[in-house]
């Protein structure tokens, strides 16, 4: 596939073809087009990477389109801008790809990546443990080296679509004499193999998306190791930096929608209510719209210092402190527009719960990818000098 | 905004920092608070150019941006500096845009060359009034009015580094064709510069907050090693940081005279005003009953941003910023 080289066509190109494409998708789907339904948004993945669309940063020899950040940023806006929804292999484009082109041997690229690009292999990633939640690097499960590899044993939690996972990436002890970080190996497992067992876990959304993973004497090749033992902590952290720039894109396009539908709610409910709580309703909404302006500035700065191949810092903290909290707050305020209508069993219209999914999903931004105190921790440590907690 | 200009800005903000800091220790004794020390120190600021930095190369300027306005004013206020920088920086620049026929009066001319200070009324009253009138500027029918105004009962009242007085009498006047749009941009400009200082003075004390919580000990560690402590400072710069990031934006946008420039600049004064009022009472809070005394500098922060504060709410408060922001954006 060909890409227009200048960002302006290019927006053109990938807009029109999002804006035919996605429409007939939908059609298909009918009344199961629904972003709470996994099966359609994998679907929609598929489609998207069988149409040449993944791999859009990778080099073009492991069969990606080596497009320059700033388009990368321009797909991933247009995606979100067109109602697209978000795959369930995320963590297998915009993490392990990038890792394995970074860290991986030759083998295990040409072994993973066509997979991934053409959406294939579904990863997750083995990271939390029961008893290792913001303490990570205390994590217990063992790999233990065996004449033809490694042999892992442990339990992993909070683990994102591992029901429908291919392979798992997993942080495992591999040395227990080392100190904590140091005694990290990244390993990929394979989860459709004797020993792994995945038990969903049903969140106050009434989904299961995360789940909890066994490992039981699970066979690990050799040749599944990434990086030597000992590197996993160093590759982990790398890992979580590859999506810089382009991450939170996604997220603020969903919260500017959400932000002019929750206007328009405003002015319908308006009507309804006492003149002191719809001025209320409306300073609340214009702090809102404050944020959603910030945080359109910090993605261009950060989008701007990944380009200019800054190394990634703690930015990417207050950023996320920023978008799940006043993501919480704009959906709150939306939760509290809406009246009773939100107390109310689904009716017969297709997007009828959406709101009140979305708004018990703000309680996970918090937590996940690094609760709010240990971002907190990280901006205080890390750009305000303060030492570090006991 | 360009890598060079990026640059340049580094460039001021670093040697305007270095030079105050050298001049703090005087300002807050007080010794620029009498009509002499003033005089000493706006001379100084002068020829240093800092009035010029948004007048244009060919009428003797650095033909800087409202950026370069924003980072000079953000320093002063990290200085707690005494004396309407920012005003005069805005007033020049408009003076150099607009044509003034060589009519300009010596006051207003002795006061930007660096020769005599004077302060600047805002609303009801006259800030930075050190024993001298104070400058008025208004718009009215396409002409931009500067007066030279009387300042009465000025003293130290609540920052007891700036003096203020009550506007009184015109003493002289002069008025030149303006459109609106320039005045539009002086009043932007002024507004920012406000807003500069205040988030200087915020960030100077958290500064002040984290150097403490650093060095005072508790139970055995620092006090910032505490998330009780360290997560609301956390809060505080992450604050400070948006603010600013919004005032630049807004700088940006007033220069380029975009139509949305009054909301941008809305933006970052709610967002400044937040984290500068937030910084101000975290700073205090962290230093214990430390914060409470004279001696640490502390209060003098919390009183500039008070002080602004209420400068700023003469003509809107929070409240009215977001009933604009929501008419705006609809």
């Amino acid at each position: 596939m060909k890409f227009p080289e200048s960002h302006a066509d290019f927006r053109a190109y990938v807009r029109d073809w999002l804006q035919g494409s996605y429409a007939a998708f939908r059609e298909r789907w009918g009344e199961r087009a629904d972003p709470r339904n996994l099966d359609f948004r994998r679907a929609w993945e598929d489609t998207l990477c069988a149409e040449g669309w993944s791999g859009l940063g990778w080099p073009r020899e492991y069969g990606g389109h080596e497009l320059d950040l700033a388009r990368q940023a321009i797909f991933h806006e247009e995606h979100a801008l067109c109602g697209a929804p978000l795959g369930v292999n995320l963590i297998g484009h915009g993490i392990l790809g990038p890792t394995l082109l970074h860290f991986g041997t030759e083998e295990q690229k040409q072994r993973f990546l066509p997979g991934i690009l053409r959406n294939e292999t579904v990863w997750c990633q083995g990271y939390s443990e029961p008893g290792s939640g913001s303490d990570l690097a205390s994590l217990r499960t063992r790999a233990q080296q065996c004449p033809d590899g490694w042999r892992l044993n442990g339990h992993k939690i909070w683990t994102s679509f591992a029901d429908r996972a291919d392979w798992c990436f997993v942080l495992a002890r591999t040395d227990s004499d080392a100190s904590p970080h140091k005694g990290l190996s990244f390993f990929l497992v394979d989860m459709r193999q004797p020993g792994v067992r995945v038990e969903p876990i049903r969140q106050i959304t009434g989904e299961a998306e995360f789940c909890e993973v066994f490992f039981e004497d699970v066979h690990v090749e050799s040749s599944c190791l990434v990086g030597a033992p000992g590197d996993g902590w160093r590759i982990a952290m790398a890992a979580a930096s590859f999506e810089r720039g382009t991450y939170f894109l996604p997220r603020l396009v969903r919260f500017r929608q959400e932000l002019a539908n929750l206007r328009q709610e405003i002015e319908k409910r308006g009507e309804e209510v006492a003149a002191v709580s719809l001025a209320a309703w409306r300073s609340r909404w214009a702090r809102l719209a404050t944020d959603s302006h910030v945080l359109r500035l910090k993605a261009d700065q950060a989008l701007a210092a990944a380009m200019s191949g800054k190394p990634p810092g703690p930015e990417g903290s207050t950023t996320k402190l920023l978008w799940s909290e006043a993501h919480q707050r704009l959906l709150e305020l939306a939760i509290e527009v809406n009246g009773v209508a939100v107390l109310q069993p689904a009716g017969e219209n297709p997007s009828d719960g959406l709101l009140q999914h979305a708004w018990l999903w703000t309680r996970a931004e918090t937590i996940l990818a690094g609760t709010s105190e240990i971002q907190r921790n990280i901006v205080a440590e890390r750009i305000l000098g303060l030492p570090k907690g006991g | 905004m360009s890598k060079q200009e990026g640059l340049e800005l580094g460039m001021l903000m670093d040697s305007a920092r270095r030079f105050l800091a050298g001049r703090r220790e005087g300002i807050l004794r007080g010794s620029c608070s009498d009509s002499e020390g003033a005089a000493a120190l706006w001379r100084e600021c002068a020829e240093l150019g800092w009035l010029l930095t948004c007048v244009p190369p060919d009428a003797d300027g650095a033909g800087m941006g409202t950026s370069a306005l924003a980072i000079l004013a953000e320093e002063l206020g990290r200085a707690l500096y005494p004396l309407p920088v920012g005003r005069a920086m805005a007033v020049a620049a408009l003076l150099a845009e607009i044509d003034t026929a060589g009519a300009q009066p010596a006051w207003l001319t002795d006061w930007l060359a660096g020769e005599t200070p004077l302060g600047v009324v805002e609303g009801r009253v006259v800030r930075h009034a050190c024993g001298t009138p104070g400058v008025r500027a208004s718009h009215a029918a396409g002409e931009v009015i500067f007066e030279l105004v009387e300042t009465g009962a000025a003293g130290f009242g609540l920052d007891p580094l700036v003096a203020v007085g009550r506007a009184g009498a015109v003493q002289s006047a002069v008025r030149f064709k303006c459109p609106p749009s320039n005045w539009q941009t002086f009043e932007f400009r002024s507004r920012i510069a406000l807003l500069a200082e205040a988030l200087g003075a915020a960030s100077g004390a958290l500064e002040l907050a984290v150097a403490y919580a650093c060095e005072r000990t508790q139970f055995g560690r620092p006090i910032g090693a505490f998330q009780a402590i360290k997560h609301p400072l956390a809060n505080i710069r992450m604050a400070i940081d948006d603010a600013r990031l919004t005032l630049h934006d807004a700088c940006e946008a007033v220069d380029a005279r975009r139509s949305d420039g009054e909301q941008r600049l809305l933006m970052a004064e709610l967002l400044v005003m937040e984290a500068a009022q937030g910084s101000v009472e975290q700073a205090i809070q962290t230093h214990g009953a430390m914060g409470f005394t004279w001696e640490c500098p502390v209060h003098f922060h919390f009183k500039r941003v008070k002080h602004l504060a209420a400068i700023l709410r003469q003509t809107h408060d929070s409240s009215v910023i977001l009933d604009r922001l929501w008419h705006m954006a609809g």
